[in-house]
């Protein structure tokens, strides 16, 4: 159980993370979501106890990480793939780890094994690619058989055999009764990996949720509708609307429809006798909602020349808005 | 450090052969090999530390381990003892073979100066070798923490020579170069000797490993 209470770092004038509080429980995967520069490895550090909050605490199991009895054996921990010794061989850099840790020597096998360089083990470090470098990293995480897992963007670099094989690996974790903490820029990554959810956004918190919750609470689904002719479509809105639905017209004559069920809006067109060429179902992706829910905490955001010109009238509100991304299904789930 | 302090002692010998002649003080021919010898050691006190700021790797190791003065005291415990045993063991081979080529010819050396030479030539080592590492804790930055320490071996003799009396005369007494060359018998000041002064190089690295120890326990990395 990972715990911070008003967690607080500022770099002079900067403010990098901002009263932070939040839990996050064992046996689950709790993804640590955010844009670039939200503060999210500041917090992985100060949770390490490798940098000092400014104010407020983390405590992992109670106890902040530098006063851990046995940190290494109590936390794993996947920071940066990159800060290897690039002339050590993976066994030797683990090893080194091992021996710092007070891990046994054959538990570097044994996780070499797990992350599957066993083959690799003996070539140096510095011919690494990302994606090897990304498992030679969770290696090292787990050479302590740690209670508690932390994993800075885990998937980066990976292709998509890799991150299906990292997603599997930590729900593995988190179903042994493990605490895991997986921090990531990519919203449908976590929606299909992580089991609750905490969202930052310049340094501050702005959702804290199970997924299901974050999905039903920013993804309301639905329903388009399409008529013969814009009458049909107009008298199809009227009755709609008096059955208590939310109507908005789209772009190319549709007609977009809230808070009633198809047979319900079936129903309606056949009464009204208004014949229909298109119902279908519809989610607003996740990646939108996270889009819609960050957009205003952005630190990196592209100059207005990089901006699409703006097609109507409600698509001056960014990507949240574009009717054409409805779906949530990210290509590595297929 | 081992090839330099021992090879270019003996080339040193070597080339003495000719001109040596009884009561001579042939360890002084020791203190060439000793002052290159010195580079490596300050360059490997240095990286011990800074090579894993230069690689991130610093915080696998202190996520590993969080108690950060204990990697600090095993990096300096470990360092020392080797620089102070092949840095011994260097100046004992070259001393062994000053003494089996040129000693029928100079006489038998003092056991005092051979104990000096010896032992505080490897204890200078060992010392100065953790000076490097406090450093490279405390800059963070290879090439910067080398530049320093060369400098601070290299720097005070110059500098010594222009300034007023007393200060010149502090710094070129207490000058690494002038440590050296008191241990291997060469000392430029008659009143100081070679152990007063590697006392004081001994108290300033001290210093600087508790500033090292300091600086290490609170920042962030």
């Amino acid at each position: 159980m990972i715990e911070a209470r008003g967690l607080t770092k500022r770099y002079g004038s900067t403010t990098a993370v901002d009263q932070l509080s939040f839990q996050v429980r064992p046996g689950v995967v709790t993804g640590f979501l955010g844009p670039n520069g939200s503060g999210k490895s500041t917090t992985m550090r100060m949770i390490l106890g490798l940098d000092t909050p400014t104010s407020g605490t983390v405590t992992i199991d109670g106890q902040p990480y530098r006063e851990l009895p046995n940190a290494a054996r109590t936390v794993g921990a996947l920071l940066d793939a990159r800060a290897v010794h690039g002339g050590r061989d993976a066994y030797h850099h683990l090893l080194c780890i091992a021996q710092l840790a007070g891990v046994p020597r054959r538990r570097v096998a044994e996780v070499l094994d797990i992350v599957g360089l066993t083959e690799v083990a003996r070539r140096r470090t510095k011919g690494f690619s990302l994606g090897m470098g990304q498992r030679l990293g969770i290696a090292a995480a787990l050479l302590g058989d740690p209670e508690v897992l932390l994993f800075d963007e885990p998937v980066n670099g990976l292709d998509p055999e890799g991150i299906h094989w990292v997603r599997t690996l930590m729900r593995a974790l988190a179903a042994e009764g493990r605490t895991v903490f997986v921090s990531s820029h990519l919203m449908s990554e976590m929606a299909i990996t992580a089991d609750h959810l905490i969202v930052i956004g310049q340094g501050r918190l702005l959702a804290d949720m199970p997924v299901g919750e974050f999905i039903a609470h920013h993804s309301a689904g639905y329903a388009r509708v399409r008529t013969p002719d814009a009458a049909g479509r107009d008298l199809l809105a009227r009755a709609l609307a008096d059955a208590g639905a939310g109507t908005e017209p789209e772009r190319d004559g549709a007609l977009k429809v809230t808070g009633l069920d198809l047979p319900r809006i079936s129903d309606l067109a056949h009464l009204h006798g208004v014949r229909l060429y298109e119902l279908s179902p519809h989610h607003a992706s996740l990646e939108e909602a996270y889009m819609r829910l960050t957009q205003h905490s952005v630190e990196y955001r592209s100059g207005p020349a990089w901006t699409p010109p703006p097609a109507g009238p409600d698509a001056r509100e960014g990507p949240a808005a574009d009717p054409h991304s409805h779906h949530h299904r990210h290509p590595s789930e297929v | 450090m081992f090839v330099l302090v021992a090879g270019v002692g003996a080339l040193a010998v070597a080339f003495s052969q000719d001109n040596t002649r009884p009561g001579d003080d042939i360890l002084g021919l020791g203190l060439g090999g000793f002052m290159v010898g010195q580079i490596p050691v300050i360059t490997l006190g240095v990286l011990t530390i800074s090579s894993e700021y230069g690689t991130g790797m610093i915080r696998s190791t202190l996520t590993a381990c969080p108690r950060r003065a204990r990697i600090l005291t095993a990096k300096a415990l470990v360092f020392s003892a080797l620089a102070l045993a092949l840095g011994t063991a260097a100046i004992g081979t070259f001393t062994l073979v000053a003494l089996a080529v040129l000693g029928g010819r100079a006489g038998a050396q003092p056991a005092d100066a051979v104990l000096r030479t010896v032992l505080g030539g490897g204890l200078y080592l060992a010392v100065i070798g953790l000076m490097a590492l406090a450093v490279g804790a405390l800059l963070r930055h290879s090439a910067g923490a080398i530049s320093a320490m060369i400098g601070f071996v290299l720097l005070p003799t110059i500098v010594g020579l222009f300034a007023g009396e007393t200060v010149g005369r502090f710094l070129i007494t207490y000058s690494p170069v002038s440590i050296s060359a008191s241990l291997f018998g060469n000392g430029l000041d008659p009143e100081v000797n070679g152990w007063q002064q590697l006392g004081f190089l001994a108290a300033l690295t001290a210093a600087l490993l508790a500033a090292a120890y300091a600086a290490v326990s609170r920042r962030d990395v």
